[in-house]
């Protein structure tokens, strides 16, 4: 009973927040100037009405937003007014699983690499290790995307597999510079993408195990007698990989939705340049269906991390059920 | 240690393995295939729908009209054999070669040219949205009323004589008609294939994917992968094929210059823009090929006419003097763009030769003491004591940035003007200017057609895009006087004084006109950069050494 009207309320909740979403996302951009014919190409006047005519956008503002929303209600994201006659859910189909495709690598190595690296200080119980590790950690979570995203391409795709190229012989890039295809085309992009999840979640990791390595029940742990791995392993890291996951949630949909500064570098054909693009081109549908669908994945990610942190800690079970 | 063994040994691995597990991608020795950037994704490849550069590059090869474009511009037969110009210049005849044929083989006739231009000028077309560049028809007899819904479709004057004959009758003569005719919205199309491509939705997927296209061009679309690369090759059946060299073009789509650039260096590109102007010399001690080309854009300040300041024609004159162009082409874009010391584009033809040949240069700019005085002058005329401060829109891009501050800077220097600059978007200043709401704003021109009229139209009172709101009776009567002129040579010397007569008025104030940079891989020889937007990339006569 508690389970169906916690999985009820959801689901009112996540219809709310997508009818928000898609009103508030059609409100705003159309009240920005221009529209989506010709943003750098003056269109004649009388070709223009036609085009409005075609696309219902002479028509009143509210009779729009009715039309709209009943084509959303019948699944329907309608066609491109950019990307001539392909539909706004043909282009979500194909350029999302190249962002999924990106995106679950980035996931993958940022949370073992991040993990790693969050553990590395505490197991070795070193200084040394602990200020590299921070260092290493601040500068991945303060270099901004395009500038990992360029300077990897450079010194890795380009430098680093040219250098390789004459080493081994080959005829082609290792590595190559842009591009989707192959494993060796998605190396470098994916460790472009996780370096800053990667970092967060190092930072928080160390934090974390820092913390509750000075509580009374790690030292009782040690009192027991345990190794120092068995205690940072066994009851240090439990407690430390709680506040990961409630940032995992939106870091990883983040990740997942597709960068749009690193998709733009490596010219990976996914859905993030029309986070931007069609915000720029004012394509209506197109905007409006990339936020209806975003918001989807997003509620999606955030009550599935709920229910993991359910499982997880049992207090916030409690918690809830007050 | 025995950890940091670890971490080598797995580098080490994930390095053989990327090795290991590499595809394919590179071309085998002796076929001749080049790699594109195209920039991005083309928004579809319909030829009557597409309206910029990026489709046109692809749709140049795929596609093939009566007339293409030779490669310094002019216009020579493609699918036409040969045409006649009647006496009055009015009616235009077309015979079509007898061995220009689709991809799959059949014929390509007078009736698939029909279809095509009544396809772009349908006001209310049934499975795509309405042509943006229907316009470029409406020199055709009773093309602009149907087009605009007040005409009947039948008296559009296309006529189909017979299976390889088409005529055209125009309503003035037309000198610059075949230019247009090599436009991609003139390109025929297969009717029977269209109506294949219609799905249940009633929306034509023609041009959307690579199945959805059928062309008459010397290379056909192989693969369409959306976002990432089009892949073309040579075509057979293509009435030349024999003198077409290339076997096989990868456009590929990247969006980042800079990205762009190491893609080059790397190899995997054979041609990159060039827009830093530094990596000019640095590619050309690389040994790559650098060339420049006239994308006929004139840079120019629009002047609003109507403001109370800039309504004084001494004034609009002063600040156009006080500008240095030499320093500005040479010290900031140092790409080979040139001053722009009249408005019509270098690369536009004349009567016999080109145009800015004959009209040349219409005032002397960098002259500080002139515009000096023309500033005092308009000022007491104006009854102003001193100049209050100006401002300039100019859009987003880096570019146009740039060039608001040099100018700002030269006009504070060499007249004592401030001008404040004003950030925004294309659309935000175009809703300023269509308003009249605005100073001064930062534009760019290209002409649609190589025509001088392409440009001086904009001056013309009754233009819909005559911000500047400038107002000339002569020059309205001497634009009109050349619509209807037969007298070609005639016809010319009328666009010249009317070039003079709005420029002794300055009511924009021309900058610069723009040169694009690129650079080509050393082994690829006889690719074609051309001023209009169809022949922007031409493949017709490329090769590798």
């Amino acid at each position: 009973m508690e389970f169906i009207r916690f999985i009820v309320k959801r689901i009112i909740f996540f219809l709310i927040t997508m009818f928000l979403a898609a009103t508030f996302t059609f409100v705003l951009i159309k009240s920005l100037p221009g529209g989506p014919f010709g943003s750098d190409k003056m269109i004649h006047p009388q070709i223009m009405e036609n085009l409005n005519e075609k696309y219902g956008l002479n028509e009143p503002l509210h009779r729009q937003y009715i039309m709209y929303m009943q084509n959303l209600l019948k699944g329907d994201l309608g066609i491109s007014m950019i990307y001539k006659n392909r539909s706004v859910s043909s282009i979500i189909k194909r350029a999302f699983p190249v962002s999924l495709d990106l995106g679950i690598r980035a996931v993958a190595l940022a949370v073992s690499a991040g993990l790693l690296m969050g553990l590395l200080p505490a197991l070795h119980n070193n200084k040394v290790m602990d200020y590299l590790v921070l260092a290493v950690t601040m500068l991945a979570i303060s270099m901004p995307g395009f500038v990992m995203g360029m300077l990897l391409q450079y010194l890795v795709s380009f430098r680093l597999s040219e250098a390789l190229q004459s080493i081994t012989g080959i005829g082609y890039s290792i590595f190559p510079i842009t591009g989707w295809g192959s494993f060796r085309y998605t190396v470098v992009p994916s460790i472009a993408l996780a370096i800053g999840a990667m970092g967060m979640m190092a930072k928080m990791l160390r934090a974390g195990i820092k913390d509750t390595l000075n509580q009374n029940y790690i030292i009782m742990s040690r009192a027991k007698g345990m190794t120092h791995m068995e205690v940072v392993i066994r009851h240090a890291l439990k407690n430390a990989v709680l506040p990961l996951l409630s940032i995992s949630g939106p870091l990883i949909t983040s990740i997942i939705m597709g960068s749009f500064v690193i998709e733009n570098i490596f010219s990976i054909p996914g859905l993030g340049q029309y986070f931007v693009s069609s915000v720029q081109d004012k394509d209506y549908t197109m905007v409006v269906g990339l936020s209806v669908f975003t918001v989807f994945l997003v509620v999606l990610a955030n009550t599935l991390t709920d229910i993991i942190y359910a499982v997880v800690d049992p207090r916030v079970r409690i918690v809830s059920r007050k | 240690m025995k950890i940091i063994t670890g971490y080598a040994l797995l580098l080490v691995v994930f390095i053989t393995m990327s090795i290991a597990l590499s595809g394919c991608g590179t071309a085998e020795a002796g076929f001749n295939q080049v790699n594109i950037n195209l920039g991005e994704e083309p928004s579809t490849l319909d030829p009557q729908l597409a309206y910029d550069v990026v489709p046109m590059r692809v749709i140049n090869a795929t596609f093939e009209g009566l007339m293409r474009k030779d490669k310094d511009g002019t216009p020579i037969p493609g699918v036409a054999k040969e045409y006649v110009i009647s006496d009055d210049r009015l009616t235009y005849t077309f015979y079509l070669k007898d061995d220009a044929v689709w991809w799959d083989g059949t014929g390509v006739t007078a009736q698939n040219f029909k279809d095509a231009w009544m396809r772009a000028l349908d006001p209310k077309p049934k499975y795509h949205e309405p042509s943006y560049m229907a316009y470029l028809l409406f020199c055709i007899e009773g093309a602009k009323e149907y087009a605009y819904g007040e005409g009947k479709a039948g008296d559009v004057a296309i006529y189909v004589k017979d299976e390889k004959t088409l005529s055209v009758t125009l309503i003035d003569p037309t000198p610059y008609f075949l230019d247009l005719v090599c436009n991609s919205v003139y390109m025929p199309i297969n009717s029977e294939f269209f109506e294949r491509q219609i799905s249940n939705d009633n929306i034509s997927k023609y041009g959307s994917e690579a199945k959805a296209l059928l062309g008459n061009g010397p290379f056909k679309i192989e693969e369409w992968n959306h976002d990432e690369s089009i892949i073309l090759t040579k075509n057979e059946t293509y009435w030349n094929s024999e003198n077409i060299k290339l076997d096989r073009i990868k456009f590929c789509m990247i969006r980042e210059n800079t990205a762009a650039i190491n893609s080059f260096k790397a190899g995997e590109i054979d041609m990159v823009e060039i827009i830093d102007p530094l990596l000019i010399k640095e590619f050309e001690k690389s040994g790559y090929q650098v060339g420049s080309y006239d994308v006929g854009l004139v840079e120019y300040i629009s002047m609003n006419n109507e403001d109370p300041i800039l309504r004084n024609g001494n004034i609009r004159k002063a600040l156009s003097y006080a500008l240095d162009r030499k320093t500005f082409v040479e010290k900031v874009l140092g790409d080979g763009s040139q001053e722009a010391l009249g408005f019509v584009s270098p690369m536009v033809r004349g009567y016999e030769g080109y145009f800015r040949d004959q009209a040349g240069d219409l005032f002397k700019d960098n002259d500080v003491k002139k515009a000096k005085e023309l500033l005092a002058q308009g000022l007491k005329e104006l009854n102003l004591s001193d100049m209050p401060k100006l401002s300039i829109l100019a859009d987003d891009k880096e570019t146009s940035k740039r060039d608001a501050q040099v100018i700002q800077d030269m006009w504070r220097k060499n007249l004592g003007v401030e001008v404040e600059i004003q950030i925004m978007s294309f659309d935000a200043m175009a809703e300023k200017m269509m308003q009249g709401d605005y100073q001064m704003s930062l534009l760019m021109w290209s002409g649609e057609y190589n025509d001088p009229r392409a440009y001086l139209e904009v001056f013309s009172s009754s233009n819909y895009y005559n911000v500047a709101y400038y107002v000339n009776s002569h020059f309205d009567e001497l634009l009109d006087r050349i619509i209807g002129e037969k007298d070609l040579e005639k016809r010319m010397s009328l666009l010249v004084e009317a070039e003079k007569v709005a420029m002794s008025d300055m009511p924009v104030c021309p900058v610069y006109f723009a040169q694009n940079s690129y650079a080509v891989r050393s082994g690829v020889k006889g690719l074609v950069r051309g001023s209009s937007g169809i022949q922007d990339i031409d493949l017709y006569w490329t090769y590798i050494e």
